[in-house]
């Protein structure tokens, strides 16, 4: 099987791996750059627990293969945080009661963070269907619908910009 | 699986086709939502994937004055977000955006769709009743087939060996046609459907003057009905015609009993999800 060498950028930094055609986009981020925070599910794109921004939009990277992520822009849940400081999001999830077990938490961030960039002042609707493709066994989803619209109110109120790592790559 | 698998991304139509002309177990990749789980799950062994996405014969949603013209390549996101696609053919759109999630949409093409041939393809019953084509592009030339030509069978093509879809070309409905796409999945979101069904309805002068009427889901490959369409045509959309019509559509579907529905509940969602879609035409003209 042939290796080939990629360039894509990750968390804002360009890195070069080499591929192979077996390997997943969810394998090169856990496995060649070694960002544990990407979790695998189902394999099978049913969960979104691997879900990543790539180019703007949330995917599964279980259904990327990692040659077919060349050149592209990706961000994990790693690139929400800065110097070690979570995001307003990732803080709300905490501070909401949004995450019990913890597990589809990055997907479910990732996911909610590319809707919040895309439109900032979402509907209970607007996440609930955002969010679909992403489940969650422990929390019964309230109240990671609440802490999605909760950051989106408190970014309307300006209160954004005094927090880092939002607004940041993707 | 795919351990000994190579992958390819040419950049010519020309390549593409002599790769998957020459190769028995060569098999193209666009968003990969299909392959990708089934080759992951060992039900497909592939000797080559030819990664389709650098093609540019492939891209685009174009608007061709009498035609609309979409890439293979265009992802369900890409068609929900299209201005064409919403003012001309607001029933694909409709299709588009029922499907799989959010970031399944953000990947699945509408060409893998087409090309994957499942009875239950989204894109199949929308695209029926807008009379869409099918652009083919291989080693033999290019080609054009009626979308009902396309479908063979559970995940069976027309598509000969070395050749790819292109495009799919959607000849512009007459402003009166409207189009309701319906779907019964076992939950809101991240299910094919078990039944789905598009239903198109001109009216003139209080009586339909056309009627298309497509199912999906309920046999080997997704189809109209002309038995439902000839109860539309020359009678106005009361509660009455809409109920025959809603019957009569039951009349040809086959549905099978698999892990998520029984053949009869199938067939008894036929009645209603046609009865549903007349409903809202009906509705809408008022
Ligand atoms: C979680 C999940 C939910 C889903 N939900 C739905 C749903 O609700 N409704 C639904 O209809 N589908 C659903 N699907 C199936 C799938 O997403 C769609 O069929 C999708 O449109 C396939 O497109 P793709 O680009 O990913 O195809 P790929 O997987 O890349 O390809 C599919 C098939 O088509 C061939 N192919 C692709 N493009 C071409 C081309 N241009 N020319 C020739 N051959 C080609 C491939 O070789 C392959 O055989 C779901 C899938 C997943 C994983
Ligand atoms: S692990 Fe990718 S969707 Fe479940
Ligand atoms: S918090 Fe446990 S799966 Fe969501």
């Amino acid at each position: 099987m042939r290796k080939q060498l990629i360039t894509l950028t990750v968390n804002g930094d360009r890195c070069e791996v080499a591929v192979t055609p077996d390997m997943r986009l969810l394998d090169l981020i856990r496995d060649e750059l070694e960002l544990k925070g990407t979790k695998e599910g189902c394999g099978e794109g049913e969960c979104g627990a691997c879900t990543v921004i790539m180019n703007g939009l949330p995917v599964n990277a279980c259904l990327v293969l990692a040659p077919q992520a060349a050149e592209a822009d990706i961000v994990t849940i790693e690139g929400l945080t800065t110097n070690g400081t979570m995001s307003l999001l990732q803080r709300q999830f905490l501070d909401n009661g949004a995450v019990q077990c913890g597990f589809c938490s990055p997907g479910m961030i990732m996911t909610a963070k590319a809707l919040l960039d895309d439109n900032p002042a979402p509907s209970e609707d607007d996440v609930r269907d955002a969010l679909s493709g992403n489940l969650c066994r422990c929390t019964g989803y309230e109240k990671i619908v609440d802490a999605v619209l909760v950051t989106a109110a408190l970014v309307g109120q300006g209160s954004a910009e005094s927090v880092p790592g939002e607004g940041g790559a993707a | 699986m795919l351990s000994g698998t190579e992958y390819v991304r040419p950049s010519t139509m020309d390549e593409a086709s002599g790769l998957l002309a020459n190769d028995e177990g060569a098999v193209v990749l666009a968003g990969g939502t299909d392959v990708l789980v089934a080759a992951f799950a060992g039900r497909m062994s592939v000797s080559t994937l030819v990664d389709v996405s650098s093609l540019p014969e492939l891209k685009g949603v174009e608007d061709w004055g009498d035609c609309v013209w979409i890439g293979a390549l265009t992802t369900m996101t890409k068609l929900c977000a299209s201005d064409v696609v919403n003012r001309v053919l607001p029933g694909l759109g409709s299709a588009a955006a029922a499907m799989g999630c959010w970031q399944v949409r953000n990947r699945a093409t509408i060409g893998g769709n087409l090309c994957n041939a499942s009875p239950s393809a989204e894109m199949g019953p929308p695209l029926l009743v807008y009379e869409a084509a099918v652009d083919l592009d291989g080693v033999g030339g290019k080609r054009r087939l009626p979308i009902s030509e396309f479908f063979k069978g559970p995940g069976e093509t027309a598509l000969a060996k070395g050749e790819l879809v292109t495009g799919i070309r959607i000849p512009k409905p007459d402003a009166g046609l409207r189009v309701a796409y319906v779907r019964r999945a076992l939950r809101r979101s991240m299910d094919i459907p078990l039944v789905n069904v598009a239903v198109g309805v001109q009216m003139g002068d209080g009586v339909g003057v056309d009627a298309r009427v497509a199912l999906g889901a309920v046999a080997p490959v997704p189809f109209r009905v002309p038995v439902a369409e000839e109860i539309l045509v020359g009678r106005p959309l009361t509660d009455s015609v809409i109920q025959e019509a809603a019957e009569g559509a039951c009349c040809p579907a086959r549905p099978i009993t698999d892990v998520r529905a029984t053949a009869e509940y199938r067939l008894a969602m036929v009645e209603v999800l046609v009865r549903r879609a007349l409903i809202q035409l009906a509705e809408e003209s008022v």
